[in-house]
């Protein structure tokens, strides 16, 4: 009961900027919220340097790409990309919650997992590409503008799906953990790890990526729409690393602690991780729906 | 092993479990840190007129990918820089909301908070797809034959935004020669921002009338 405790309390940290909206062009109501990190450091500082730093050496060279047409800063930009994307999912939001709940309330497979990442990433890059390409080509609107607008509504309909996944878990843990006979109960729960892994990389990917976005509208700016969409599969690429990576280390974490205790208890306990999973999501996802919703309104 | 030994053994073994995923999950969350999203690098320029300070010059440099962001939706003709129109609407579009802020922009006239409400004389300059916002923060403070003690620090409240200032000339002087002026770039103590984890890079400033 501890570990639900904190791991709950740690999901909370991870949810929070899903919503950033930058304050040069939005308003100040719908503006950036800092997420407070889980502990302070001064190496946070160097992190920033190095983050800006890795963003000017894309730029720079995406501009030499462009200007020479060599082989050479490409391969690096797609080394660089690719870290970009790591450090970029790394950040605060991103589905890692989503997916821990996944992982918590499902007995899910490291395939699984990494599956979910995979496809989590692709949707959320493509949902950035599709964003500014039909923002140039087809609307010819300000992207700036309606990219805080179309946040707006896909994060809508993402906490609105989140929500309703997450009340999905809850009444399923709740009906399995209470009203069917404890041999049926393993059953079913190996059966629901294989279901909804597009369903739910759909519910957390949908926001457009906003490091998609930008290095595309980098690209777009030099004329060079094809790097930008390679450049983005990489970005993609190393969100999904990162979010198989703490989808792996939450299995391997609920696999030790369920080889802890006796096969009868451990049901039990993946019962009752399932039922605090599942309202954990449902509830995060309705505040956070309502709180976009409110922020629209007023 | 006895019953309470390996009693014992279980509940070590969970306690140890739990450490390992908080100490796992901490060290991933404290790694996640991928703010700001805007970076920029800052030159001042503190200007005097003939009664003492006038105000502060700001000079913003974007990094390139928002400086692309603001050109793709601002630049309406293409040609790769703005003109007067075009200004205007950056200014209102992709400036003027930052006034709640301060313009990031925060000062103190001998340790007392100085609230910037207003600014002149912006522009938006971009050439080479680079991107450089200018204004003009009025500020006046009459010197005397006693020291005035000024600090400018420039931070973005929220942490969207990164400030740093240029390494070459990232302060410079105008029409100062009537007065004995002192200045210094440092980490101010004082200020914390994002959960008091970074203190802002501050000008410190003295200035008096030349005896």
């Amino acid at each position: 009961m501890l570990l639900l405790v904190v791991l709950l309390g740690l999901l909370g940290a991870w949810i929070g900027p899903a919503w950033s909206h930058n304050p040069f062009t939005s308003k100040p109501e719908t503006q950036h919220k800092a997420p407070e990190p889980l502990f302070k450091s001064p190496v946070f500082v160097k992190i920033i340097l190095w983050q800006h730093q890795l963003k000017q050496k894309m730029s720079e060279l995406i501009r030499i790409a462009r200007s020479e047409g060599s082989v050479k800063p490409l391969i690096v930009l797609i080394g660089l990309a690719f870290l970009y994307g790591v450090i970029h999912a790394a950040g605060p939001g991103h589905g890692k919650v989503v997916a821990m709940s996944y992982v918590l309330s499902h007995r899910a497979t490291i395939l699984g997992g990494m599956l979910f990442g995979l496809c989590f990433a692709l949707i959320h890059a493509l949902s950035g590409v599709v964003g500014v390409l039909g923002l140039r080509y087809i609307i010819q609107r300000s992207v700036s503008e309606t990219l805080a607008s179309v946040t707006t509504t896909t994060q809508i309909i993402s906490f609105g799906l989140i929500a309703l996944l997450g009340l999905g878990i809850l009444l399923k843990h709740g009906y399995a953990f209470l009203l069917t006979p404890a041999s049926s109960k393993e059953t079913q729960s190996q059966e629901a790890s294989r279901k909804g892994v597009l369903a739910w990389a759909v519910a957390v990917g949908l926001v457009p990526c906003p490091a998609v976005v930008m290095v595309m509208l980098f690209c777009l700016s030099m004329d060079a729409m094809i790097l930008g969409l390679l450049l983005a599969a990489c970005i993609s690429m190393g969100m999904a690393t990162t979010i198989s990576l703490v989808v792996i280390t939450i299995i391997m974490g609920k696999a030790g602690i369920l080889n802890a205790v006796s096969k009868n208890y451990s049901i039990r306990v993946e019962g009752i991780i399932g039922v605090f999973s599942g309202g954990a999501i449902s509830i995060f996802g309705t505040l956070f729906l309502l709180s976009t919703i409110n922020s629209v309104l007023y | 092993m006895s019953g309470l030994g390996q009693l014992l053994y279980m509940v070590h073994r969970k306690i140890f479990l739990i450490g390992i995923t908080v100490f796992v999950w901490s060290v991933i969350g404290a790694l996640s840190w991928a703010h700001p999203h805007v970076f920029i690098v800052q030159r001042l320029n503190v200007v005097f007129d003939d009664k003492g300070l006038a105000g502060i010059k700001v000079r913003w440099k974007f990094d390139d990918m928002f400086a692309s962001m603001i050109a793709e939706d601002h630049d309406v003709n293409r040609n790769g820089k703005f003109e007067a129109n075009e200004i205007q609407t950056v200014k209102e579009k992709a400036f003027s909301f930052i006034s709640e802020h301060s313009y990031f922009t925060f000062i103190k006239i001998d340790n007392a908070p100085f609230k910037v409400k207003f600014i002149r004389d912006f522009k938006a300059i971009l050439k080479s797809k680079k991107l450089v916002y200018e204004f003009l923060i009025p500020c006046h403070v009459t010197a005397t034959n006693q020291v005035k003690k000024v600090t400018v620090a420039s931070y973005d409240p929220s942490y969207y935004t990164a400030i740093y200032f240029t390494q070459k000339k990232p302060v410079s002087l105008t029409t100062a020669d009537r007065f004995d002026v002192k200045t210094a770039l440092k980490e101010d103590p004082d200020t914390k921002i994002y959960f008091d984890m970074i203190h802002p890079w501050t000008l410190f400033m003295e200035f008096r009338q030349k005896l």
